[in-house]
């Protein structure tokens, strides 16, 4: 048993107070996960808040011997993926050609952080290509884990990150033969 | 030596953003200490009494809306059971189009079935329509369904004489449905010659609905739990016989449909409240929104008054 299974033992036996350790130990990155799904800092902010609380709320639920930042990542992901479903079951989806990739998902970063094409077609990832580059490439899970996290086989999983490392590929070749306006210059 | 490079560059872009120093663990500990959570293993407290209100608004001189409103003990509203109007209609019957009931009897329990509909294709300022039909799956042990669920609801302390818990179940939340599925769909459905085209997807580990039956030989109530947003119910209540009445100070509805008796109560579910868009007379507007947890207990077999006695038994 880590430390963090000690720690999460203590706080099933009602040690509330050592879940602040919990917390310090993960904010950072599931901050970083929001804010590339969320694109906006308070959202992101009070998202990781509501993730540890969801988290503990469902603490009874954690398998000890698995990985726990999978276990997060997953409630992150659910949580977000909660967000957009509540948002799209409210409304009929208006069709046009830009929904397609972009609409309802690429939320708008806050400006200079997008400047450049890489980050912008990152941003326009389906969230679920976004979470599996982000797993893969900074927090260097396995496919299994993030299968694991996005409730998918990890065939599906190692598919899909080729495919959003195919699609990243494609936008930004888009991109540099497009004329910008100026707003962000391409070849850079 | 390309993918490297790609990789090394998706990696920085990640890194890239600036992100501040947080520390939320103080406000995550007191946000749990304040909300009063209670687990599965803890004592059930909904300590709701609700205020009794029913509302008949009178829109214009010929036009009568019929809505019943139920307040909690902080007199905020819970509930608006109303009728249906021009924005929020029932459910589209899609029976005519698709044979759900037998293509939901060959799907896999805890998996959903997805239609997907395009609107008047042919003009210009088209819609999509995705309705998601989750499967429940079945228990035949109560206190496993309870664990299972991942919420607290309350369920009946006594039953009516003869009556036991026979089955029960839980539907799970669909799984989101990302772009690259919903362009499958639109294409399915372009190339169908209906508009029309029908898949299967995963669900969540999130329960959003509980049903449980409890029988006398062949007779039976159900008792329905499920999460709603929002506090308006929009139903057909037209030949509904309607009271509201007050029981261990929370205030229900007491509803007869010709031989159908039901009660209906809700709860406000614990840390719920956020920011949603939502179409409010036909404009989409952001607005805080809540969820409740909604009691639906029906019988055809109980009397009103045993139907309340079970009622009374799952108030705290």
């Amino acid at each position: 048993m880590d430390s963090v299974e000690r720690t999460i033992e203590k706080i099933k036996q009602g040690s509330l107070e050592e879940y602040k350790y919990i917390v310090q130990k993960y904010q950072k990155s599931i901050f970083k996960y929001c804010y590339h799904m969320l694109g906006a800092m308070e959202e992101a902010e009070d998202a990781v808040q509501e993730v540890f609380i969801k988290a503990y709320q469902r603490l009874y639920h954690y398998k000890a011997g698995t990985s726990f930042s999978s276990w997060l990542y997953k409630i992150a992901y659910n949580h977000f993926i909660d967000h957009l479903r509540r948002k799209r079951y409210f409304q009929l989806v208006p069709l046009c050609d830009s929904v397609v990739d972009g609409c309802d998902v690429s939320y708008s970063f806050e400006e200079d952080e997008l400047s450049l094409p890489l980050q912008r077609a990152i941003s326009m990832l389906p969230p679920e290509d976004r979470t599996v580059l982000m797993l893969r490439i900074l927090e260097e899970k396995s496919y299994e884990e993030i299968a694991d996290v996005l409730g998918k086989c990890s065939s599906t999983v190692r598919k899909r990150y080729e495919r959003a490392r195919k699609k990243i590929k494609q936008s930004i070749s888009k991109m540099e033969g497009d004329v910008i306006d100026g707003k962000f210059a391409v070849n850079q | 030596m390309e993918n490297l490079q790609l990789t090394n560059e998706i990696k920085q872009a990640f890194n890239s953003v600036n992100l501040p120093e947080i520390d939320l663990s103080d406000s995550v500990i007191n946000s749990i200490k304040n909300a009063k959570y209670y687990g599965s293993k803890n004592k059930r407290v909904f300590a709701v009494s609700i205020l009794a209100a029913v509302l008949l608004l009178t829109t214009t001189a010929f036009v009568a809306v019929r809505m019943w409103v139920l307040n909690d003990s902080n007199n905020n509203i819970v509930l608006r059971y109303r009728e249906f109007d021009e924005y929020n209609e029932g459910p589209t019957d899609i029976s005519e189009k698709l044979n759900l009931d037998s293509m939901m009897e060959n799907l896999e329990p805890g998996k959903a079935l997805v239609y997907y509909e395009l609107i008047e294709p042919e003009l210009k300022g088209v819609s999509e329509n995705i309705s998601i039909y989750p499967k429940p799956v079945k228990y035949t042990d109560l206190e496993m369904l309870v664990k299972k669920s991942g919420f607290d609801f309350l369920i009946p302390a006594k039953l009516p004489e003869g009556y036991a818990f026979a089955e029960g179940a839980l539907t799970y939340d669909p799984q989101y449905l990302d772009f690259d599925d919903i362009s499958k769909l639109r294409e399915e459905a372009k190339n169908s010659g209906t508009n029309t085209a029908v898949t299967e997807c995963e669900t969540t580990s999130e329960v959003i609905g509980v049903n449980i039956i409890y029988q006398n030989d062949n007779k039976e109530f159900g008792v329905n739990i499920s999460i709603w947003d929002g506090e308006d119910l929009y139903t057909d209540i037209q030949d509904l016989t309607i009271e509201h009445m007050t029981l261990n100070g929370r205030e229900i509805l007491y509803i007869e449909k010709e031989d159908v008796r039901k009660i209906e109560m809700r709860e406000l579910l614990p840390d719920s409240k956020r920011i949603a868009e939502i179409i409010e007379n036909g404009k989409a507007v952001k607005k805080e929104i809540n969820s409740y947890i909604h009691y639906t207990i029906s019988s055809k077999d109980l009397s009103k008054e045993e139907l309340l006695e079970v009622v009374q038994s799952m108030i705290p």
